[in-house]
């Protein structure tokens, strides 16, 4: 194989892939490297059609799966249908200073393939945060910047969503929006009537709701939800249905997977960077390749620890390093809180299909002075949606109807209940962090990388409003039986798998790792454009930004290329 | 039978299942189902009566109960794979 090249990307997942598809497509000559294996869309999906009954155990854990995931098995996260596309813990271990929940997958498509779909965009309110309130460094972005580009993928991948023309929660280019169902709607009619704050609306999913799209065969979703197990109809988008594919028909792309890179070299004369040393998992050798341009979109943690190892002269603390604050800043979104009840309505009515989707409330707090909240900075918004169980476990919790009467209960509906679970903003910390372990390596030799985050005061008073507001929006709306909650106890950092902020943007060199075209600043020919660029972390799933950034910071490359600049 | 009664003497919760000498004997009453099928947890004593338990549950109505179903086979592999070890012993000693 030869070692010269265009540019190198490092990963596969959902930067990887579009850094993938944007450079082949300009022409360059491109290595993507993937320190998993080769999963090809369809044909390395072995559970995508397979029953419930047809696994061993169902869909609940096995003792197999505690065994080999004994870290991610304390979410609810992996299962008997999906468990292949979830890390080995023990092959891949980390450390944890404080509790510490890292979800990943190490395959082509990476976390692309079991990802939670929801798409939504960030705004100027979450853009000026951190220079409003002080935390963190200023993005050196606005969200016209990469508005232009937020519409590109869109169009790319397929979202479907409803406008709604909020400023702080940016419309963008929809597919139709996945129905609400009637507790759905009976709840978002109920919150227009009773707040002028707050509205309800479907989900914002990355579902092709009509039509199709660009890739291998990418139709209309067809509300099985199965997603995680890998979409035969490539519905939901997916590196493996979508980008890399795109990337393969250039005939531009070079794809190596079972290679961890571990190093970006470094030479002080050109002040650029060389190229990656990379270790074949399966058979140790080590390998050095060279390109002009190089994409770090390994995952949050993986970029960075790929960053820290890069020591030279010129960068003794990790590439990038100059401002001590790589590994630093680390963000998640915290959940696990909300209420639920049920309703006494439409006992006459059913869902149709297994819609993979369900409701939104956008952020209402701290938007502007009216909405200003005395006890803590930034929001929140709720996910959630309504369904009906079975009458069965009413069943069995009576005692008294095993037998035929159960038979006949298994398959009568029971009411229908409704829930709103938050998802909220996480402050850019500086002593929330990762760094790595020298002395415990895996089995390749590397350093290990060893977790310290917690949450702090501003989320845990953002949780009891979390709580609360959910109880009273469906209290006020007339649903039945409202209970509130908060599982803290089950909520590590990192659960909410958008690990963000650790090689953060900024203006600054002296205080952040990228520039505004996420170049590392002293390092031109090196974009990191995954998770650890976000200087904020806004309450939205943060996908689509990473998509929408690299897409951005491929067009600059190319044009810095053709300038001769990188 | 008083499915009702039976059921209401059977502690539900693993490990701890006794059982009232009414419903043992109408278990060993009834047929086992299939001969061809090896079971990976349960052994053959084991596997009758917790299959004819699962027809208690479950009866053969208008529509077929678990023994027709050969609900069983699930119940089988469920277990032993979802079970852990301490789990998978003290289930056993109902028998």
């Amino acid at each position: 194989m030869k070692n010269k090249f265009d540019a190198i990307v490092i990963g596969t997942g959902i930067s990887g892939g579009w850094a993938a598809k944007e450079l082949t497509e300009k022409g360059l000559k491109t290595l993507v490297l993937e320190r998993g294996r080769m999963v090809r869309h369809i044909e390395d999906y072995p559970t995508m059609n397979m029953n419930p009954w047809e696994f061993d155990g169902g869909i609940t854990k096995t003792q197999e799966i505690y065994k080999d995931h004994p870290k991610q098995t304390r979410t609810g996260q992996i299962n008997e249908h999906s468990k292949h596309f979830f890390v080995n813990d023990n092959n891949h271990p980390y450390n944890e200073e404080k509790p510490f929940n890292w979800i990943r997958g190490y395959h082509v498509g990476g976390r692309s393939l079991i990802w939670g779909r929801q798409t939504y965009r960030l705004s100027d309110l979450d853009f000026e945060a951190n220079s409003k309130d002080g935390y963190g460094v200023d993005w050196p972005i606005r969200y016209k910047d990469i508005s232009p580009w937020y519409d590109y993928v869109e169009d790319y991948i397929g979202v479907s969503g409803e406008k709604l023309g909020i400023p702080h929660f940016p419309d963008g280019k929809f597919l139709k929006p996945l129905e609400l169902n009637c507790a759905e709607k009976f709840l978002q009619e109920k919150i227009s009537n009773e707040y002028d704050d707050r509205i309800l609306t479907a989900a914002r999913v990355a579902h092709i709701t009509e039509g199709t799209k660009p890739g291998l065969g990418r139709v209309t979703c067809q509300n099985r939800n199965l997603c995680r197990r890998g979409c035969p109809y490539g519905a939901y988008f997916s590196s493996n249905s979508s980008t890399i594919p795109a990337a393969e028909a250039t005939g531009n792309m070079t794809l190596r997977p079972h290679s961890i890179a571990y190093e970006i070299m470094y030479d002080e004369n050109t002040k650029k960077a060389t190229g990656v040393k990379v270790i074949d998992s399966e058979t140790k050798v080590t390998y050095e390749y060279f390109a002009k341009v190089i994409f770090v979109c390994a995952s949050t943690a993986g970029s960075t620890s790929i960053l820290m190892q890069s020591k030279s002269n010129r960068f003794p603390n990790g590439m990038g390093n100059d401002s001590g604050e790589l590994g630093h800043n680390l963000m998640d979104h915290h959940f696990l809180v909300g209420a639920g009840g049920y309703l006494d309505e439409f006992s006459d009515k059913i869902s149709y299909g297994r819609r993979p989707g369900g409701i939104f409330v956008p952020r209402f707090r701290n938007i502007d002075n009216k909405s200003k909240m005395k006890k803590f900075l930034r929001g929140y918004g709720y996910q959630g949606g309504g369904g009906r169980g079975s009458k069965s476990i009413e069943s069995v919790k009576e005692m008294e109807s095993f037998g035929a009467k159960f038979k006949e209960m298994i398959v009568e509906p029971d009411k229908w209940n409704i829930g709103l679970s938050a998802f909220g903003e996480i402050l850019p910390r500086h002593s929330n962090r990762m760094y790595l372990n020298y002395s415990k390596k895996d089995k390749w030799g590397l350093p290990t990388i060893t977790f310290d985050a917690k949450l702090s005061e501003n989320e845990f008073e953002m949780r009891k409003d979390m709580k609360l507001q959910a109880q009273e929006m469906l209290e006020r709306s007339g649903v039945k039986g409202v209970y509130g909650y908060d599982n803290i106890q089950d909520y590590n950092f990192g659960h909410g798998i958008h690990e963000m902020g650790t090689a953060r943007m900024g203006r600054d060199p002296k205080t952040s790792v990228l520039n505004s075209n996420n170049q590392i600043h002293d390092v031109k020919n090196v974009y990191v454009t995954d998770g650890s660029c976000m200087t904020s972390g806004g309450n939205q799933n943060p996908s689509i930004t990473y998509m929408a950034l690299t897409a951005r910071a491929v067009s600059h490359a190319v044009e810095e290329l053709k300038k001769m600049n990188l | 039978m008083d499915r009702r009664k039976a059921l209401k003497n059977i502690g539900i919760s693993f490990g701890s299942i006794t059982l009232s000498t009414s419903i043992v004997s109408i278990v060993q009453s009834c047929q086992t189902s299939d001969e061809s099928w090896t079971p990976v947890y349960f052994d053959k004593g084991q596997l009758s009566f917790v299959e004819k338990l699962m027809e208690v549950i479950i009866p053969e109505t208008d529509t077929p109960g678990a023994i027709s179903l050969k609900l069983i086979r699930f119940t089988d592999s469920y277990l032993n794979v979802v079970l852990n070890d301490k789990d998978k012993e003290s289930l056993l000693r109902f028998n």
